[in-house]
């Protein structure tokens, strides 16, 4: 028979900052417009500032709270860590949002040498990480997290080995006096309960299951049998995350670059074999490389940090990418092994079969392999995409992105009339003299006051500048110093 | 650069701007009406038009600002309409009152269509138009439905034509594409064209706050709406100078063609009364005499008193000088057709209480018994238009909204609009957004600033010590200043209602309110005022409620108790409000009234008028308050600072106390003229809103100081006036409610029980819960019998066995159990056996009750004659019932009280406050002091034996936390034990150490000292300690009102 480990990482979110010698602190979420604190630490909870309180009223008790909103993207990766942590205790590990993780015990009680003994180890290896945890072993999930939550599980000792029967014993007795509060049941059931005068669950015990059933709805009836045993708990199974880590052991030391490739390749074989299966792709690698250990040598391994501009999967693209690269780097000492490493992964965009070579398709692959190569040619920060946006003023209306970086969400661009606005635009503006052609204009642009306070005040006009034997079509404008300034030109 | 200056010699007044929007194009205008017009003005405009998207709603102001201050720019009335693409734009402007009329039909149309805040529109509505001009950017020209527009509209006679293309030159990315566009369209179409500049602001300084607007609007920060801002700020009113720069000199004059074809005034609109009250053949004039004298003959049936037939006379000549004859036949047609509901209502306000309203019986209030005297309340030269507000039974009121929409349709009869503005948090709050500020930080600044005390510079007191940029708090302090007082949103007035005699919408568009079948008109009080339309304020009142039902038990099936019959001047009422017993007793059961009565001891109907204006803001700012208590103690005498304002100030022992005795002061000690006073009593109303008050204020100063008072007084005279602005309370409503108080201590004085039963079924209503309403009952020796099946109905009631009378047992009715419902009551009265029900089982049978109607009698001990107690019948009824013929109901399952046990006191104590929110057994600070909870704690009864500043502990259940705007941070409480109520003072400081406690609280445990006043005997206790007993009974459910 199966036993659980239940362990409760109280305010786990709240613990996650750095908090010594903090003041009143609430963490927040928002709902309907209006923020309510979810968790606060001590301090804060002595003024009197309680869990589902609105913020306008918390801020009426302590004046001096500080806050902050609650990602709930971040709370779930903190949970992951956790379960990542506690993965070395048990091969079965169950996540229970927002801050609880379920470990099969059973199976591990001899390896730790008792059911005892691993709890105290989990204890005290949290402790290490002065994480508050509170644990409890139950004979089902159920009873494990009400008792790990109510904190009544910590300072039990379990003769080895552990028999189901002295659990569930031990257990039924810890559970007799919990309210139905702390029994974890719904606040509409704590409140019917409390009605027939049914505050503990020693008193819920006395009711027959059957009479429960024909009076409240099955979430209660299921939960009692949970704790009970008698029916399981849906449990959600947590996998570690995926890493690919691929050695390469040279039997005579490597002392060029160009050595590198050939196993390199084997290796970026089993990576794209590795990535098909997967239907993932990647947008970096990690090369480490060890050299000859010299004496007084503490580490003197090269780590290189490989980029792509665009994910890919594909062995023959990544070598060729990957070869670039090497052939900007030279070794700093003779290589005795080469650890390909990947630890983060993006999926792949689906493969189409395009019959027609010139397809929109087809040309944008093209257009993602011209950019792969270029940042493999270029240093990584010679490689920029342009971007649009929405502001009325001509310099601050285009961005240059770095090759990797997304567009921003929802970027928008300022409509403009034909032959408005030339196709080359100066990121600094050119003084200039008064111009003698004017075409047309002018436009006004005045805008900007919310960035440094700065308003921005320009006449902008289309005029021709002849020069010699050229023409040239300019965007000029005049500020409000009556300066004249060139901003572009037409083509 | 053009030159933005107001320098415009060139040609003065020969330009209109006929495409305006203000701030009523909601978070799009960013300028009020007012200074549109003032700007437009200093500019020598023309004429301006405002046209609003779709809406007339700023207009007035901009009117009453031309008149307010005598401006040459004459408003042009219009409105702008886009296309769902937002590509088309139509501006319409009426030259006529009939274009005006048809103006206001599309507008309601458009709104009608559309849900709150949106309309409907598509270029097809304008083809019915006959009168309004067309001013025109379409998207395409070409388009059929453009060509239909021009067929319509264009006449090649420039004196009838009505269409002409909008050329607009806003400088921006657009501008010479489409201004070359509409003049090549005017070219080739042969369309005459005109100039205009889409203006959204009177001046380019607001270009910020437009952009703030726009980002609000779009519920984004203004980085993330760049898309949408303008790029420049040239939709402003424009200098003349710049406007010949950028237009042809033929474009400019066409504004001022258009604008001389427009006559449209806004006072051109005359309002007709409903005359569907007048019989025909009878003038209006006559039909109310003849009403009011058929009601005096009713009021006085021992004949008509010579000084009242005078009075009468009198008043009917003034109604008929100032045309208001409809205006009262409409009230009393309102009120008769409440009578005759046998809805009980009330009217108040200044024309309220003149002898024609009593005849009429728009009120009881005998105005030859309280020498309230008509002129006092209006007068010849005030141009004032008659105000009477009716209060019905706000259960009933509908029934009475319901009569005006039936009888004068909802063509003809509409609610007035209530304008939502921005205040000071909102405009934090939305301008900070629109900035990204940091809104955590912000609120936490905004919960931590003290609102109520807070100087000129409270902005920046607000946010000093901000971390945020300097540039961008500079932009919130500039945007918040600009963007307070701008209108959000239309909203529904209480119960202003404008009837008319022809077509509402003719005069005003009218719009969709959130609630179902609920219209708004696009105007506000102060407009409707401004144009002198009438308006009915039909308003609720929860006590009328009260007070019918009472009248009602004390009726008996011979003679009907109404309002007349109650006695008047009784001792024994007064003198139980001179002991501030008034729990539940109309507007003096507040803390506040209750401290004041023992000081004031009313003794006469006119006592109690002053009594419910003098705890108001107006008089507490002005400290006006102590020094008419130590005149009326006789401890110093009236005198009156100039013999002038005798006459004014003598009914108060030389103080002013009211609304109207200010503004009468002001004529008299500060030589205002009555065009003045009455500006004061419009801007009172909004006395923080507008600039304006800021001169009158000056002039009074000014003219007091010449007529020889001193500073201090004229700063008190100040100080009132503002307190009237935050809360005003004129005497002539004060007279109206002091009867419903008067009525309302009588019935508690001598029938309680009666009193604290018609209370209980009026609920939700007054200051008190019906468990403190019941707990004073029993204080008064009312005997309450709790909750039972067999015994109470839906509503509470006296169980009277023959006549009424103050000893009958009062029992709770079944509306008093959580989660119970009237069909269920209804249910269970229908089905009853004659000698009741006999088990738990019969009754749900026979009455059919479901789930939670049986578990909410089970645990309101409904059932507590049918079984062992209520854990069991409460298990009993949980059981579903088997919906089946053959199946036997096992409801009375024996074996069920094996395992559960009957409740104890305190469970019984829980389950009576969750069930019904109050309790008949041991009130709970009796159990916890006979169990040594309280300690030395000395009981309410206890507190009139200990001394004068003698140092105490009390406990109590906390009933009431109050925190006054006029208590500069004191915090009162009142607690509540099993002898009475204590009343606890906590100065800031004390509060602020024990905070939590203070808040959180519900048994609360206080050591302090008391302080007895002699005379009054009021007893209060000053806060030393507060100490949280609420977890000696945990769980324990009762309601507290709480105010901060």
């Amino acid at each position: 028979m199966n036993f659980w480990i239940y362990l409760y990482f109280p305010d786990l979110y709240l613990h996650s900052f750095h908090q010594q010698q903090a003041g009143p602190f609430a963490l927040l979420e928002a709902q309907g417009g209006q923020y309510y604190v979810c968790q606060r630490n001590t301090r804060a909870a002595d003024a009197g500032v309680e869990v589902d309180m609105p913020l306008a009223s918390a801020l009426c008790l302590c004046s001096n709270l500080q806050t902050s909103l609650m990602d709930p993207h971040k709370a779930e990766q903190l949970l992951q860590q956790q379960a990542l942590w506690a993965y070395r205790f048990s091969a079965q590990v169950c996540l229970d949002p927002p801050q609880g993780l379920w470990l099969e015990a059973a199976s591990m009680q001899n390896l730790f040498g008792g059911a005892s003994a691993l709890c105290q180890q989990i204890q005290k290896r949290a402790e290490a990480y002065q994480w508050p945890l509170q644990i409890a072993l139950g004979y089902t999930p159920a009873v494990a997290k009400v008792l790990a939550v109510n904190n009544c599980g910590q300072t039990r000792q379990w003769q080895h080995p552990l028999k189901h029967q002295q659990l569930k014993m031990d257990n039924q007795q810890q559970l007799r006096p919990l309210s139905m509060a702390q029994l974890g049941l719904a606040e509409s059931h704590q409140l019917a309960l409390q009605r027939f005068g049914v505050h503990h669950y020693h008193q819920l015990l006395k009711l027959p299951l059957s009479e429960l059933a024909s009076r409240f709805d099955s979430d209660l009836i299921h939960w009692l049998m949970q704790l009970s045993g008698d029916k399981p708990t849906t449990m959600k199974f947590f996998q570690p995350p995926l890493d690919f880590c691929d050695e390469a052991l040279f039997i005579h030391d490597v002392e060029h670059v160009n050595g590198l490739l050939f196993p390199l390749r084997r290796q970026l074989s089993v990576l794209s074999a590795f990535l098909h299966q997967r239907q993932l792709a990647i947008d970096h690698v990690r090369i480490r490389l060890k050299h000859r250990q010299h004496a007084g040598d503490l580490n003197n391994d090269s780590h290189w940090l490989i980029r792509f501009a665009r994910a890919e999967y594909r062995q023959q693209e990544l070598t060729q990418l990957i070869r670039y690269q090497l052939e900007k780097k030279t070794l700093t000492a003779p290589v005795r092994e080469m650890v390909l490493q990947v630890c983060r992964f993006v999926s792949q965009q689906p493969q189409q079969t395009d019959y027609w070579p010139d397809s929109v398709h087809c040309r944008q692959e093209h257009g993602q392999q011209l950019l792969n190569r270029l940042q493999a040619r270029l240093e990584h920060n010679q490689l920029f995409r342009l971007t649009s946006n929405a502001d009325a003023r001509p310099d601050h209306a285009w961005q240059a992105l770095q090759a990797e970086q997304v567009y921003p969400a929802n970027n928008r661009h300022r409509v403009t009339g034909q032959n408005d606005r030339p196709l080359w635009l100066l990121a600094q503006a050119i003084p200039c003299a008064e111009p003698e052609h004017i075409i047309s204009g002018p436009e006004r642009i005045s805008s900007g006051w919310w960035q440094h306070g700065e308003q921005q005040q320009r006449d902008y006009y289309q005029v021709i500048e002849q020069q010699k034997n050229t023409r040239q079509h300019l965007w000029v404008f005049r500020d409000a110093r009556k300066q004249w300034f060139i901003q572009g030109y037409f083509s | 650069m053009s030159d933005d200056s107001g320098n415009n010699t060139i040609r003065p007044r020969q330009y209109a701007e006929l495409h305006c929007v203000s701030n009523f194009s909601f978070l799009r205008g960013a300028s009020h009406p007012q200074e549109l017009i003032e700007r437009a003005d200093q500019l020598q405009y023309r004429a301006l038009a405002i046209t609003d998207e779709c809406s007339l709603a700023g207009v007035v102001r901009a009117h009453q600002a031309i008149k307010d201050q005598k401006l040459k720019t004459r408003l042009i009335i219009g409105s702008e309409f886009y296309d769902e693409k937002k590509r088309s734009c139509y501006v319409l402007i009426a030259p006529n009152k009939k274009a005006y009329s048809e103006l206001s039909q599309l507008i309601s149309h458009c709104r009608r269509q559309a849900e709150k805040g949106h309309y409907r529109f598509s270029s097809q509505d304008l083809l019915p138009l006959k009168h309004l001009f067309l001013l025109c950017r379409p998207a395409d020209i070409h388009q059929y439905e453009e060509q239909q527009l021009i067929n319509q509209f264009y006449h090649p006679q420039p004196d009838k034509n009505r269409y002409w293309l909008l050329a607009e030159r806003l400088l921006d990315e657009h501008d010479s594409h489409n201004y070359q566009q509409i003049l090549q369209w005017a070219k080739s179409e042969e369309l005459p064209v005109v100039c205009a500049n889409d203006v959204h602001m009177h001046h380019s300084q607001r270009k910020s706050l437009q952009d703030c607007l726009t980002a609000i609007r779009m519920n984004q920060t203004i980085e993330q709406s760049k898309d949408r801002l303008f790029s420049n700020a040239e939709r402003q009113l424009r200098s003349t100078q710049k406007l010949h720069h950028l237009y042809p000199q033929e474009l400019i004059s066409t504004t001022s063609e258009i604008a001389d074809r427009c006559h449209f005034n806004l006072d051109e609109i005359s309002y007709h009364y409903p005359e569907d009250l007048v019989p025909e053949h009878q003038c209006p004039h006559q039909h109310l005499k003849d009403l009011v004298m058929a009601g005096a003959r009713k009021r006085f049936p021992k004949g008509i008193p010579k000084t009242v037939k005078k009075t009468i006379e009198k008043e009917l000549t003034l109604i008929q000088y100032k045309h208001y004859e409809h205006y009262f036949l409409t009230v009393y047609d309102i009120v008769r057709f409440a009578r005759s509901q046998n809805i009980l209502c009330q009217g108040r306000g200044s024309a309220a209480n003149s002898i024609v309203c009593y005849c009429l019986e728009i009120t009881e209030v005998n105005p030859t018994e309280v020498s309230l005297l008509f002129e006092r309340f209006i007068s010849e030269e005030r141009n004032e238009p008659p105000d009477i507000d009716v209060d019905f039974e706000s259960q009933r009121r509908e029934e009475v909204i319901q009569y005006i929409y039936r009888k004068y349709g909802r063509e003809r009869a509409a609610l007035a609009a209530t304008v939502i503005s921005y205040r000071r948090k909102s405009a934090i709050r939305d301008v900070a957004r629109a900035l990204g500020l940091n809104l955590l930080q912000l609120e936490q600044r905004i919960a931590n600033y003290g609102w109520r005390y807070h100087g000129e510079n409270w902005l920046d007191e607000l946010l000093t010590g901000s971390q945020e940029p300097g540039h961008l708090l500079r932009s919130l302090k500039q945007l918040v200043a600009d963007i307070i007082n701008f209108p959000r949103h239309l909203s529904q007035h209480v119960g202003g209602f404008v009837i008319c005699e022809g077509l509402l919408a003719d005069l005003v568009p009218i719009e969709n309110a959130s609630m179902a079948d609920r219209t708004v008109i696009q105007w506000d009080k102060e407009d409707l005022e401004s144009l002198g339309l009438m308006k009915v304020d039909i308003l609720g009142l929860g006590m009328l409620s009260a007070i019918r039902r009472s009248l009602e038990m004390l009726s008996t099936t011979e003679q009907q108790t109404t309002l007349a019959d109650i006695p008047r001047d009784d001792p024994a009422t007064y003198q139980m409000l001179q002991r501030a017993d008034s729990v539940g007793v109309f507007q003096v059961e507040s803390r506040a009234q209750m401290n004041m009565l023992p000081r004031l001891k009313p003794r006469n109907y006119y006592d109690l008028v002053v009594q419910i204006a003098i705890v108001r803001p107006g008089p507490i700012h002005g400290d006006m308050v102590h020094p008419y208590l130590k005149r009326r103690n006789q401890q110093e005498a009236a005198d009156y600072p100039m013999e002038a304002l005798r006459p004014i100030l003598e009914r108060t022992l030389g103080i002013p106390l009211f609304q109207e005795q200010v503004i009468a002061f002001a004529m008299v000690a500060a030589d205002f003229t009555a065009a003045e006073a009455d500006l004061l009593r419009r801007s009172m109303a909004s006395w923080r809103k507008k600039g304006h008050m800021h001169r009158l204020q000056q002039r009074l100063e000014a003219n007091m100081l010449v007529n020889g008072f001193e500073q201090e007084y004229i700063r008190r005279i100040q100080r009132q006036l503002e307190g009237f602005g935050e809360y005003g309370f004129p005497e002539s409503h004060a007279a109206s409610f002091a009867l419903l108080v008067y009525v309302t201590a009588w019935l508690k004085c001598h029938y309680p029980n009666v009193f604290c039963c018609a209370l209980l079924n009026s609920q939700p209503m007054g200051f008190y819960s019906p468990a403190q309403l019941i707990e004073d009952a029993r204080h008064h020796g009312v005997k309450v019998l709790p909750v039972d099946i067999n015994h109470s109905g839906w509503d509470h009631r006296i169980e009277v066995d023959q006549g009424i009378n103050k000893s009958q047992p009062l029992r709770l009715g079944l509306r008093l159990v959580k989660g119970f419902n009237q069909d269920a009551a209804q249910r269970l009265q229908q089905h009853k056996p004659e000698n009741g029900y006999n088990s738990i089982a019969e009754c749900i049978r026979l009455a059919q009750l479901n789930k939670q109607e049986r578990e909410s009698l089970a645990s309101a001990g409904a059932f507590d004659s049918l079984s062992q107690h209520r854990y069991q019948a409460r298990w009993q009824v949980a059981e579903p019932i088997q919906d089946d013929l053959l199946t036997p109901l096992q409801l009375d399952n024996p074996f069920s009280q094996d395992y559960l046990q009957a409740p104890n006191e305190i469970d019984n104590l829980q389950e009576d406050y969750q069930s019904l929110g109050l309790t008949l057994g041991r009130h709970p600070l009796e159990i916890l002091r006979e169990q040594g909870k309280l300690g030395a704690s000395v009981t309410a009864l206890g507190l009139t034996q200990c001394q004068h500043n003698s140092e105490v502990y009390v406990a109590g259940l906390v009933t009431c936390r109050q925190r006054p705007g006029t208590s500069a941070g004191v915090t009162f409480i009142t607690l509540e034990d099993e002898t009475g109520s204590i009343n606890i003072v906590v100065w800031l400081s004390t509060a602020k150490r024990q905070l939590k406690t203070l808040v959180k609280s519900r048994i609360l445990q206080v050591y302090g000292k008391l302080e007895k006043d002699e005379n009054s005997g009021v007893i209060h206790m000053i806060a030393y300690r507060l100490l949280d007993l609420t977890d000696t009974i945990k769980q324990l459910e009762i309601t507290s009102h709480d105010f901060h």
